[in-house]
């Protein structure tokens, strides 16, 4: 059996966290417009981008520290909702974006039974999830693939010859992490809400209703 | 990792594939006994657990959560039969795959000097899955064990 875990506001984290990646979505999209604006050579020659790149590490790093603990929250709530049979207890909701290969499809898991267990805990399982967790998922994916891809064509001694795809890569990356951070804001938002109407509801004793979404 | 129970009726059940003595059911939707309903979906179920699971067939139903799946491991019917029997074929995949990966690993660093980073990738992910899955079984294990009162000693016929 597991321990009853207590329900806990959320509203104030999830504001932060949703404008944390507001944040991280401008930067990105700023980076794209540098890029854009300059032309060929950009990661080189630009000094913009460069700041803007190292703004996009520091805002990464800020945004990701609040996501992990306003996931770890998230899944408490879930639990305390007495929502029976998830799949995540909130250390593993966490430990899910950093296990190899498993860190693929499982946060996104995660997020779906939170969704699913705020708007209808005792019958979690059949609730329909909005679409853009999906796209979400696809966009942060695809944006890792091309950072990735990008970071390892710019090595100009092993790739002597792939300078300008290594930069559209980036591109794309910086624009598919601009769709990605700005869902996962919205995500972020209406999932606090939703959960903060029953950790409300619970300490005011009033039987929680199942609000839309 | 955690465990739950459901009291109550089976009302559906969708069966999806079946391989060797394990099912996954597509859905298996309950009637609660205080009237509500709750449906378990994706459930992993080993025989002859799963044989029990059939509309209409009321009783005690142990659920439980080991990383990456999830099912029934135990059932405690209204006519005082009681059956355990947990799915392990997941904890000795993984067990397989971080064994192929390890001699992998040894290979390439033996002979290439270098760590195969797919390989360590999915030797990770083996013993994390590993090591969850059979905490998974333990808690099953206790968690079917400590509710026998209700019946009377389980016949154990897997684990």
């Amino acid at each position: 059996m597991t321990t009853p875990r207590t329900a806990r506001d959320i509203a104030g984290l999830g504001s932060w966290t949703s404008f944390s990646l507001l944040v991280q979505a401008g930067l990105a999209g700023a980076g794209v417009a540098v890029a854009l604006s300059h032309g060929t050579d950009f990661i080189a020659a630009s000094e913009s981008y460069s700041l803007i790149s190292l703004l996009q590490l520091l805002a990464f790093v800020a945004a990701g520290g609040l996501f992990l603990r306003w996931t770890y929250l998230a899944t408490v709530n879930a639990h305390a909702f007495r929502a029976e049979g998830l799949r995540f207890g909130p250390w593993l909701a966490v430990g899910s974006y950093f296990i190899p290969i498993a860190n693929l499809v499982m946060p996104l898991q995660s997020m779906r039974d939170t969704w699913k267990a705020t708007v209808e805990p005792r019958d979690w399982e059949v609730v329909r999830v909005p679409a853009v967790l999906g796209l979400w998922w696809f966009l942060w994916l695809a944006s890792n693939i091309a950072g990735i891809a990008a970071f390892r064509l710019s090595d100009a001694a092993r790739y002597p010859d792939m300078g300008e795809l290594a930069e559209t890569l980036t591109m794309l990356s910086d624009g598919l992490t601009l769709g990605s951070s700005a869902l996962l804001s919205t995500i972020v938002r209406r999932l606090s809400g939703l959960q903060q109407v029953r950790v409300d509801a619970i300490a005011t004793g009033v039987t929680p209703t199942r609000p839309g979404g | 990792m955690s465990t739950s129970i459901i009291d109550g009726t089976v009302e559906e059940v969708v069966t999806g594939r079946q391989r060797g003595s394990i099912t996954v059911f597509k859905s298996i939707r309950f009637k609660l006994e205080d009237g509500s309903g709750r449906t378990v979906t994706k459930a992993v179920v080993k025989q002859p657990v799963s044989d029990e699971l059939k509309p209409g067939a009321r009783g005690r139903f142990y659920f439980f959560n080991a990383f990456d799946i999830r099912g029934f491991h135990g059932v405690r019917m209204a006519d005082g039969r009681s059956i355990y029997a947990f799915p392990t074929n997941n904890q000795k995949l993984f067990l397989i795959l971080g064994l192929i990966n390890l001699a992998w690993i040894v290979f390439k660093v033996t002979v290439d000097g270098e760590i195969p980073l797919l390989g360590l990738a999915l030797m990770i992910l083996a013993v994390v899955g590993w090591i969850f899955m059979g905490k998974g079984e333990k808690e099953a294990r206790q968690q079917f064990d400590a509710d026998a009162d209700l019946s009377g000693k389980a016949a154990v016929t897997g684990a």
